[in-house]
């Protein structure tokens, strides 16, 4: 070997071996349900307290909404919020991995549990035509809460007064729809649930942005509202689009608050309508006991 | 099995020197930086040296180095607390030179070489590790951490060249200090600094 090689060779590796510095970072991951998950409820998952640890970068995410480690149900999306129907009956996994601008994954894993304690009775109630009730149970540190809700739309037998399907399967399924002033007086322990009654079972299926999906639901713990439309001025409309709930609370002296919901919206709205106005009827009791 | 082939290398190349008539054997530990990731660690180094010439000496060596680097952090940022990272290091490497040699004195000489290297290297660099917040009642995580690396392992190619000063202190035995430089292709580099005792027949 020619020794100026030796020189050569020496500047080199000295320069290969002084090469820039690297800082090697990850994104740091967490995320969230907006709401507790329930099964078949749809649910909004938040990343959004996610952050790379390099100034100025940006982080897109994708989600295992599965959680089978095998593929990524949504595409690198530079948005952190995904909504999804839950799919686990009882827990599962769902993941999350975050990529910042230099390539650099974080990837999380969590487990979600889902337990709604509900069960379904038959009451004896005041009504001609009985109905079914779900009844929610919660327990506190403090108290028991036993909230429960009609479960089928209330059905009365035929009168002028109200109007009801003519198809027998059509009155199960969409109840009888009546005036406010009937609605607010069906029965003696069951009362029409307030616009703050609704709002907690809102709150309980996600929230207003979601829930006018998720009480539409067909699983067992769902209310499973359905959408009978409305009846004004003697005619049925929306029927099949849109479902109207009064609520016990009153707008004015000829109109009152109620629920609505609407096919292929996740939005549950209050609405204002005329008593007059023909809407669907769920009736609801609650009980708390203190230990 | 690639640490044995190194190892195996190693003494058939030693093997090979010790048969020549004029060598030398070298000891040596040194202080290692890797600038890159800002390791810094130690290692020992074993060579073998035979005399071509007065002036041109021919060097195959191997050793082992660690190295480690810990990065605080301590801070907590919306309400995740990121931990400190670490970086770790550790490599045998096989190394084959030829070697300058001047000499101003009995007492004294320098040594100039450089020559290809060939290393197993693994690296494991802490990309993030930090603590979530409390989760609710219907999250379960196995741990609150969260724990991200990046490991690179494997066989490398690379270059090595430095420079010692030879002191003589006895008649087949010499001290050396020496700085080398060890650029490694898609791997972890490093300079190190190195103390070392050679006995020479």
């Amino acid at each position: 070997m020619k020794t100026p090689v030796i020189p050569i060779l020496f500047l080199s590796v000295a320069l290969l071996a002084s090469c820039d510095s690297t800082e090697m970072t990850s994104p740091v991951v967490v995320f969230d349900a907006l709401t507790p998950p329930i099964y078949k409820f749809k649910v909004t998952l938040d990343a959004s307290g996610s952050f790379s640890t390099e100034e100025g970068d940006w982080l897109e995410y994708r989600w295992d909404l599965n959680g089978d480690h095998l593929a990524w149900e949504t595409d690198w999306s530079n948005n952190p919020v995904v909504t999804l129907q839950f799919p686990y009956e009882h827990n599962g996994y769902i993941g999350l991995q975050a990529r910042d601008q230099n390539g650099n994954i974080t990837e999380l894993y969590q487990g979600f549990y889902t337990n709604v304690n509900y069960g379904i009775i038959r009451p004896n109630t005041d009504l001609e035509i009985d109905f079914r009730t779900i009844n929610y149970q919660f327990s506190f540190p403090d108290h028991h809460w036993s909230w429960m809700w009609a479960y089928d739309n209330i059905q009365l037998p035929g009168s002028a007064g109200w109007y009801n399907f003519p198809a027998s399967a059509d009155r199960a399924l969409y109840g009888t729809l009546m005036p406010w002033p009937v609605a607010n007086n069906l029965e003696e322990d069951y009362r029409l649930p307030s616009k703050a009654d609704w709002q907690k079972m809102i709150d309980f299926c996600g929230g207003a942005a979601l829930a006018g999906f998720n009480l539409q639901v067909k699983a067992e713990h769902g209310l499973q509202l359905t959408l009978p439309g409305l009846v004004t001025a003697g005619q049925l409309r929306e029927h099949g689009k849109t479902g109207y709930y009064w609520t016990g609370d009153e707008a004015d002296e000829d109109s009152a608050w109620a629920l609505k919901i609407t096919e292929g919206s996740d939005e549950a709205e209050f609405v204002i309508l005329d008593k007059s106005s023909l809407a669907s009827v769920r009736l609801m009791i609650e009980f708390i006991n203190y230990r | 099995m690639k640490k044995l082939i190194i190892s195996l290398i190693l003494i058939a190349g030693a093997g090979t020197l010790w048969s020549q008539d004029k060598g030398s054997l070298t000891i040596s530990g040194s202080y290692m930086y890797m600038p890159q990731y800002r390791m810094h660690g130690a290692g020992y180094t074993l060579s073998l040296q035979h005399s071509l010439k007065p002036w041109l000496s021919l060097e195959a060596g191997g050793g082992y180095t660690l190295g480690a680097r810990t990065i605080e952090r301590n801070e907590t940022v919306n309400d995740v607390r990121l931990l400190n990272l670490n970086y770790h290091h550790a490599a045998y490497s096989l190394y084959a030179a030829p070697v300058l040699k001047a000499r101003s004195s009995r007492a004294v000489s320098l040594e100039l070489y450089a020559g290809p290297v060939i290393t197993w290297q693994s690296n494991v660099f802490d990309l993030n590790r930090y603590e979530m917040p409390e989760s609710p009642d219907y999250i379960g995580r196995m741990t609150n951490i969260v724990y991200v690396n990046r490991v690179l392992e494997g066989t490398f190619f690379g270059g090595i060249a430095g420079f010692r000063v030879n002191l003589r202190t006895g008649e087949n035995w010499e001290v050396n200090l020496g700085v080398n430089a060890t650029g490694i292709i898609k791997a972890v580099s490093s300079v190190n600094a190195s103390i070392g005792i050679r006995y020479c027949w």
